[in-house]
């Protein structure tokens, strides 16, 4: 397969905004979760900040998993294809998705019955 | 098609190795240098589903208050390592892994500090105790199967369906 996969472009402006505020954000965040636990040792609280910390840490954790999903190298995208291809159980259903792919047909293109299926009638 | 006479024979071996326990899923006993990717995969992934719940659940007990009282201080640790534990499974990070490992260390901390200094019955204690230092000897493991990880070789595909084959 010679084409590139398809994804976010490394030079749109939104992609190297999520780049540059990575570490920034990962730096706020423990920065925070220091504050807020020295301060809830010093003067404890019920909950305290607990459940605002949790979801900023999954939204740190999105951000991160993002970037490095943007950041994926080609190669790799192209071996590990490979991999699952090679491991999928109905090989042929695969091979046969590819195949109509290359030649540009759609998923509905697999009901038309092909030029020499209709001799057999 | 002539009856078999007596019982019908149940292979239990091989049901056991198809079902229960074979060395592409669950490689316990093969050694690091051996695996290869699929087999890392299985044991990476059910050590972090096994983290990942485990503390999902310490977490929200920490928060509602345990036996000693609602601990903000656990609630953020065992949040820490749900988050590692995604690190770990989805990346395979190192560092993720070595944070990991140390979970059982902390939780025979909590043991020692929390449940025999504060003079509970020992035998439950001795017991959480040898789980988790079994735990800790597992620990060893998997640092070494998230270290040699990108090493090791990719796994072979898979035999073709057997079920097609029955007699």
């Amino acid at each position: 397969m010679s084409e590139e996969t398809p994804g976010p472009e490394p030079d749109q402006p939104w992609v190297q905004l999520l780049d540059r505020a990575l570490r920034p954000h990962i730096l706020a965040y423990g920065a925070v979760v220091a504050c807020v636990m020295a301060l809830s040792y010093f003067a404890p609280a019920d909950r305290g900040l607990f459940i605002p910390i949790m979801l900023w840490g999954v939204l740190v954790l999105a951000h991160y998993l993002t970037v490095r999903a943007i950041h994926t190298d080609p190669e790799w995208v192209e071996e590990r294809s490979e991999t699952i291809t090679m491991n999928a159980s109905d090989l042929s259903h695969i091979e046969d998705i590819r195949e109509r792919m290359e030649e540009g047909k759609s998923e509905s293109g697999r009901l038309i019955k092909k030029p020499q299926d209709k001799g057999t009638d | 098609m002539p009856k078999k006479e007596g019982k019908p024979q149940v292979e239990w071996d091989k049901y056991f190795k198809r079902y229960v326990w074979n060395e592409r899923t669950t490689p316990y006993f093969t050694p690091v240098d051996k695996l290869h990717q699929g087999q890392a995969n299985s044991e990476i992934f059910f050590y972090c589903l096994l983290h990942g719940v485990l503390f999902c659940v310490i977490t929200l007990a920490a928060l509602r208050g345990g036996p000693d009282g609602r601990s903000l201080g656990i609630a953020y640790y065992s949040f820490s390592v749900v988050v590692a534990a995604v690190l770990f499974g989805m990346l395979k990070n190192y560092a993720a892994a070595l944070y990991m490992s140390a979970t059982p260390l902390a939780g025979i901390l909590y043991v020692l500090v929390y449940r025999v200094a504060a003079g509970a019955p020992m035998v439950d204690s001795l017991v959480v105790l040898g789980i988790l230092a079994l735990l800790a000897r597992y620990s060893f493991r998997i640092v070494a199967v998230a270290r040699g990880y990108p090493d090791f070789p990719p796994a072979p595909p898979p035999e073709p369906p057997t079920f097609l084959n029955f007699k």
